[in-house]
């Protein structure tokens, strides 16, 4: 790499912390990076984050056993390791939203959902363009094109989850009025 | 087990859940898994509820023994 090569990344990294940066603040209505969680929202973030891990270490040895069989998957090796990351991901985000414990308390829940949105779509419209385009494939290989698509999927889950949860928490403050009535409260 | 005593202390103040839940800093289903029993909260947050109900801890979360 040459030194404006070198320039050129540096100036990409810095670029991409301070977007970053920017972001999270957005991410919370009070101007904060950091995202505030209750008591219970922790504790059970922290079981959310244990089973996430087992279900990232089940994977890998999944993908190892495939690797001592010697079994060629027509995928590449990064699609694999990331289709881990996006199946912990989807679970330890299903874990949190069923649980009450994905928004945290000084969440800018609007904004981070429009962002989600847009992420969401952008990846998997690039991910149809490249199915269309014939590039996803190529040799008879998933590539690692593969990988939009797959985040695009991983956030598409976290909306279908976060409305299921509506759906649920509907159903529940209705019942939970018809115990207020009933406990003569 | 249902905290129907917190439940009942909470309505007897005119408070909603989420009232009360901003009034001591958790979220409201914080305050919901509570009444249901569903949580079981640490004492620094049995002490701020007591603290907004106006309420002793026996009130509110102590279990007589039967």
């Amino acid at each position: 790499m040459n030194i404006y090569g070198f320039l050129g990344f540096v100036c990409g990294v810095a670029v991409s912390v301070l977007l970053v940066w920017v972001l999270l603040r957005r991410f919370n209505t009070d101007g904060k990076t950091k995202t505030e969680y209750d008591e219970r929202q922790k504790v059970t973030r922290g079981v959310g984050f244990m089973y996430a891990f087992y279900v990232l270490a089940a994977w890998v040895v999944v993908l190892i056993a495939i690797d001592m069989m010697e079994v060629k998957l027509p995928v590449t090796d990064t699609v694999l390791y990331f289709t881990g990351i996006v199946v912990s991901g989807l679970f330890l985000s299903w874990y949190c939203i069923m649980h009450d414990a994905y928004w945290g308390m000084n969440s800018n829940v609007k904004f981070y959902t429009r962002f989600l949105i847009a992420i969401g779509a952008l990846n998997i419209i690039a991910g149809i363009g490249e199915i269309v385009s014939g590039d996803m494939v190529v040799d008879g290989v998933l590539s690692n094109l593969f990988i939009n698509f797959e985040a695009g999927i991983l956030i598409l889950g976290i909306g279908v989850f976060l409305l299921i949860k509506k759906h649920r928490d509907g159903k529940d403050s209705a019942e939970d009025d018809d115990e207020v009535t009933e406990s003569g409260i | 087990m249902k905290n129907l005593r917190m439940k009942a202390a909470r309505v007897s103040k005119d408070l909603s859940q989420d009232q009360l839940a901003k009034a001591i800093g958790v979220s409201r289903q914080t305050i919901n898994a509570i009444e249901k029993g569903d949580y079981n909260p640490t004492i620094n947050l049995c002490i701020a509820i007591c603290k907004a109900l106006d309420k002793t801890l026996d009130e509110l979360f102590w279990e007589e023994q039967e």
